[in-house]
Protein backbone atom coordinates (compact mmCIF):
# COMPACT_ATOMS: atom_id res chain seq x y z
CA UNK A 1 0.00 0.00 0.00
CA UNK A 2 1.22 3.20 -0.61
CA UNK A 3 2.92 5.27 2.13
CA UNK A 4 0.25 7.61 4.45
CA UNK A 5 1.81 10.67 6.11
CA UNK A 6 -0.76 11.23 8.17
CA UNK A 7 -1.46 7.38 9.28
CA UNK A 8 2.40 6.85 9.86
CA UNK A 9 2.68 9.90 11.94
CA UNK A 10 3.22 8.30 15.83
CA UNK A 11 3.03 11.59 17.97
CA UNK A 12 2.69 15.27 17.14
CA UNK A 13 5.51 17.14 15.56
CA UNK A 14 7.97 18.96 17.48
CA UNK A 15 8.42 21.97 15.45
CA UNK A 16 7.62 25.11 16.37
CA UNK A 17 8.28 24.11 20.11
CA UNK A 18 10.02 26.71 21.53
CA UNK A 19 12.40 27.04 24.60
CA UNK A 20 11.33 26.25 27.91
CA UNK A 21 10.66 29.45 29.65
CA UNK A 22 9.29 30.91 25.94
CA UNK A 23 10.43 32.31 22.66
CA UNK A 24 14.04 34.58 23.68
CA UNK A 25 12.93 38.24 22.49
CA UNK A 26 14.45 39.69 19.17
CA UNK A 27 18.14 40.91 20.19
CA UNK A 28 17.16 44.57 18.59
CA UNK A 29 14.36 44.31 21.82
CA UNK A 30 16.97 43.41 24.64
CA UNK A 31 18.09 46.26 27.38
CA UNK A 32 20.95 48.19 26.03
CA UNK A 33 20.87 46.91 22.19
CA UNK A 34 22.20 49.53 19.93
CA UNK A 35 19.14 50.52 17.31
CA UNK A 36 20.88 49.92 14.40
CA UNK A 37 18.61 52.71 12.58
CA UNK A 38 19.98 55.54 14.91
CA UNK A 39 23.38 54.62 14.98
CA UNK A 40 23.99 55.05 10.68
CA UNK A 41 21.61 58.01 11.00
CA UNK A 42 23.93 59.31 13.42
CA UNK A 43 25.75 62.95 12.03
CA UNK A 44 29.52 61.93 11.41
CA UNK A 45 30.71 63.84 14.52
CA UNK A 46 28.21 62.39 16.94
CA UNK A 47 29.18 58.99 15.86
CA UNK A 48 32.77 59.47 16.77
CA UNK A 49 34.35 59.21 13.17
CA UNK B 1 30.75 22.01 9.87
CA UNK B 2 33.17 24.27 11.96
CA UNK B 3 35.58 24.66 9.49
CA UNK B 4 35.92 26.93 6.74
CA UNK B 5 33.59 25.43 3.99
CA UNK B 6 32.48 27.28 0.84
CA UNK B 7 28.96 28.99 1.86
CA UNK B 8 26.97 29.25 -1.50
CA UNK B 9 24.65 31.75 -1.78
CA UNK B 10 22.11 29.35 -3.42
CA UNK B 11 21.71 25.62 -3.82
CA UNK B 12 19.29 22.91 -3.96
CA UNK B 13 20.87 21.75 -0.76
CA UNK B 14 20.09 22.85 2.88
CA UNK B 15 22.01 22.43 6.21
CA UNK B 16 20.31 22.11 9.17
CA UNK B 17 22.66 22.47 11.51
CA UNK B 18 23.09 20.42 15.15
CA UNK B 19 19.37 19.61 14.58
CA UNK B 20 19.33 16.02 15.59
CA UNK B 21 19.78 15.38 18.95
CA UNK B 22 20.87 11.49 19.50
CA UNK B 23 19.06 10.62 23.05
CA UNK B 24 22.21 8.48 23.95
CA UNK B 25 23.73 11.79 24.43
CA UNK B 26 21.07 13.20 26.92
CA UNK B 27 20.84 10.00 28.73
CA UNK B 28 20.46 10.78 32.70
CA UNK B 29 23.67 10.08 34.86
CA UNK B 30 23.08 6.74 37.02
CA UNK B 31 24.37 6.70 40.95
CA UNK B 32 27.37 5.85 39.68
CA UNK B 33 28.16 9.26 37.60
CA UNK B 34 27.91 7.25 34.12
CA UNK B 35 25.19 7.96 31.57
CA UNK B 36 22.19 5.17 32.28
CA UNK B 37 22.32 3.40 28.88
CA UNK B 38 19.46 3.43 26.37
CA UNK B 39 17.78 1.08 24.87
CA UNK B 40 18.77 0.67 21.34
CA UNK B 41 14.96 0.27 19.88
CA UNK B 42 13.77 2.99 21.76
CA UNK B 43 17.17 4.97 19.81
CA UNK B 44 15.81 3.75 16.84
CA UNK B 45 12.49 4.38 17.51
CA UNK B 46 13.28 8.06 18.18
CA UNK B 47 15.41 8.32 15.05
CA UNK B 48 12.26 7.17 12.70
CA UNK B 49 9.65 9.57 14.57
CA UNK B 50 12.31 12.60 13.20
CA UNK B 51 13.20 11.48 10.15
CA UNK B 52 9.48 11.23 9.08
CA UNK B 53 8.87 15.24 11.68
CA UNK B 54 11.58 16.59 9.45
CA UNK B 55 10.95 15.20 6.20
CA UNK B 56 6.64 15.76 6.23
CA UNK B 57 7.90 19.31 7.13
CA UNK B 58 10.35 19.86 4.25
CA UNK B 59 8.24 18.33 1.69
CA UNK B 60 5.49 21.22 2.08
CA UNK B 61 8.32 23.36 0.29
CA UNK B 62 9.13 21.28 -2.89
CA UNK B 63 10.38 17.57 -3.77
CA UNK B 64 12.93 16.00 -1.48
CA UNK B 65 15.13 14.43 -3.23
CA UNK B 66 17.65 13.53 -0.14
CA UNK B 67 17.61 13.88 3.34
CA UNK B 68 20.87 12.82 5.24
CA UNK B 69 20.90 12.83 8.93
CA UNK B 70 24.00 12.76 10.76
CA UNK B 71 23.28 10.40 13.54
CA UNK B 72 27.16 10.26 15.12
CA UNK B 73 28.09 10.74 18.66
CA UNK B 74 31.03 12.74 18.09
CA UNK B 75 31.35 16.77 18.03
CA UNK B 76 32.20 17.11 14.51
CA UNK B 77 28.92 17.62 12.37
CA UNK B 78 27.01 16.28 15.35
CA UNK B 79 23.18 15.66 14.05
CA UNK B 80 23.45 17.84 10.76
CA UNK B 81 20.49 17.34 8.36
CA UNK B 82 21.01 18.13 4.40
CA UNK B 83 17.87 18.21 2.32
CA UNK B 84 18.35 18.48 -1.11
CA UNK B 85 15.22 19.12 -3.13
CA UNK B 86 14.39 19.06 -6.79
CA UNK B 87 15.92 22.89 -7.44
CA UNK B 88 17.19 25.57 -5.74
CA UNK B 89 13.42 27.58 -5.94
CA UNK B 90 12.30 24.67 -3.31
CA UNK B 91 15.74 24.97 -1.10
CA UNK B 92 15.60 28.95 -1.22
CA UNK B 93 11.79 28.42 -0.30
CA UNK B 94 12.41 25.62 2.65
CA UNK B 95 15.47 28.72 4.37
CA UNK B 96 12.64 30.91 3.82
CA UNK B 97 10.12 29.06 5.64
CA UNK B 98 12.89 27.48 8.29
CA UNK B 99 14.04 30.74 9.86
CA UNK B 100 13.05 31.37 13.06
CA UNK B 101 11.54 28.37 14.29
CA UNK B 102 12.21 26.10 16.62
CA UNK B 103 12.63 22.37 16.24
CA UNK B 104 11.87 20.03 19.86
CA UNK B 105 12.48 23.87 22.07
CA UNK B 106 15.75 24.20 19.73
CA UNK B 107 16.08 27.22 17.10
CA UNK B 108 16.77 25.86 13.21
CA UNK B 109 19.65 26.79 12.27
CA UNK B 110 19.54 26.87 8.70
CA UNK B 111 22.09 27.73 5.67
CA UNK B 112 23.06 26.66 1.56
CA UNK B 113 25.21 23.45 1.83
CA UNK B 114 27.29 23.14 -1.40
CA UNK B 115 26.78 19.43 -1.02
CA UNK B 116 25.14 17.76 -4.27
CA UNK B 117 26.19 14.51 -3.83
CA UNK B 118 26.17 12.33 -0.99
CA UNK B 119 28.03 9.71 -2.32
CA UNK B 120 31.47 12.07 -2.63
CA UNK B 121 30.58 14.48 0.13
CA UNK B 122 33.24 14.66 2.82
CA UNK B 123 34.12 16.98 5.34
CA UNK B 124 37.42 18.34 3.50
Amino acid sequence: PAYDADKARRRPTWFDIPPIGGAPPPLTQLPGAVQARGVFNMPRDAAGM
Amino acid sequence: CSRLHNRPTISPTLLLQNMYQNPILNAPLGPDGLPVPVDPKKVQEFFEDFYEDIFLELAKYGEVEYLNVCDNLADHMVGNVYVKFRDEEEAARALQGMQGRYYAGKPIVAEFSPVTDFREATCR
